[in-house]
């Protein structure tokens, strides 16, 4: 009997004994996997705090690149300007007018580039604000009036001047308007361009319709795309670096929005962006 | 007569502001770095000032931050590149603060200086 009770006392001693182990050999798991995760926390930190750094780094090179690439333009462009055309004979009036437009295209193109790659690089930083779109429709308007009047087109708006408050960038949204303006009237010979705005749902859709060249139906789908024009006769007969819509179709994007056409070719476009009204 | 201040490090932009101011009939002070045009500023008490906003040394928007300190009233036109705004550094700006994009036409400068000269 005694025999019996020391055999049951030892399996029961080495039962608790290989339960110690275990509960041993777990804490020392269990510490050695605590030493793992601090050190993946740590090296988790280490990569986030670079890629600030290297965020800051692309904002400020971004930066430097856009003054260092603007700043020479600004005495071109105002000094061709101050020039007195009244006193110029024809060829040399001419020659002014072509060192004009080309200041102009090369202008577009600095500015196409710089705001395609802050995009790209998501360094472009929108200041959000309440934005009236009626406001920045206005003013879009006003600033390409003079474009239409030029080519003998009617540029008219029937948006109301009152739309819903928006949450957005004033500047960046003023710019895609003038940029989807400025596509409608060099596409457009005859007729003109409307603007029409409308709140739909929780949204406000914007349109800008011409009764210019239209374009075919395969040809849409690659329109936002980055140096896409419609053919490469447009190219030549237009000009433009093919990056205004890529620019729009961003920073719509980035103001959780939708940008789209509609077109038809040989009877016109209609471009048409919606944003979320601010709740 | 309007007197108008102006700081840019850029001497030919100085003198392209110098030329267009002018021109319209203002008085035109400028001044090629932060420390000049703070030295200047309190003797002048210029109707307007046009900052630079990316400068080496005292930016413009440095230059803003004292000046809105001392004289809530003056009125500012920043010569920016589209990102490069005082706002987009934090900055508080108010309604005598307006824009203008570099590179610009005189009419568009011109444009801005008669609207906020009327406020």
């Amino acid at each position: 009997m005694i025999d019996l009770i020391i055999i049951v006392l030892v399996v029961l001693s080495l039962l608790v004994l290989f339960e110690l182990m275990v509960i041993i050999n777990s804490l020392r798991y269990t510490r050695q996997l605590l030493r793992i995760k601090d050190k993946h926390e740590a090296e988790l930190r280490r990569a986030h705090e670079k890629l600030k750094s290297v965020d800051k780094l692309k904002t400020e090179f971004m930066n430097i690149a856009a003054h260092e690439l603007k700043t020479p333009l600004v005495p071109m462009v105002g000094y061709l300007h101050l020039i007195d055309k009244t006193r110029l004979n024809s060829e040399d009036r001419e020659n002014l007018e072509i060192a004009i437009r080309n200041t102009q295209r090369l202008q577009r193109l600095v500015g196409d580039i710089l705001d395609i790659a802050k995009l790209e690089s998501k360094v472009m930083k929108f200041n959000m604000e309440d934005v009236q779109l009626g406001r920045a429709i206005k003013d879009a308007i006003s600033s390409a009036a003079p474009f239409a009047k030029d080519k003998k087109i009617y540029l008219k708006s029937e948006a109301p001047a009152k739309l819903p408050i928006i949450k957005g960038d004033f500047m960046r949204l003023s710019q895609v308007l003038t940029n989807l303006l400025n596509n409608a009237i060099k596409f457009t010979d005859k007729g003109g361009i409307t603007v029409r705005a409308r709140k739909t749902g929780g949204e406000v859709v914007v349109e800008v319709s011409d009764t210019g060249i239209g374009m075919a139906k395969q040809e849409i789908p690659k329109l936002f795309a980055k140096f896409y024009q419609a053919d490469s006769s447009a190219k030549r007969k237009y000009g433009g670096t093919g990056l205004g819509l890529a620019i729009c179709k961003e920073i719509i994007k980035a103001h959780k929005g939708n940008i789209w056409v509609e077109s038809e070719l040989g009877k016109g476009s209609t471009f048409a962006f919606k944003l979320p009204v601010k709740r | 007569m309007v007197k108008i201040m102006a700081a840019d490090d850029e001497h030919d932009i100085l003198q392209l502001l110098e030329r267009i101011l002018k021109k319209e009939g203002h008085k035109f002070i400028g001044c090629s770095t932060g420390g000049e045009f703070l030295k200047l500023y309190p003797k002048e008490k210029p109707d307007l000032v046009l900052l630079d906003v990316m400068m080496a040394g005292i930016s413009g928007t440095d230059i803003y931050k004292k000046i809105k300190g001392s004289n809530k009233r003056q009125k500012v036109i920043f010569l920016t590149v589209l990102d490069i705004t005082p706002t987009a550094g934090g900055v508080k700006t108010d309604e005598l603060t307006a824009y203008v994009e570099k590179p610009f036409e005189p009419t568009d400068l011109l444009k801005k200086v008669r609207a906020i000269l009327k406020k």
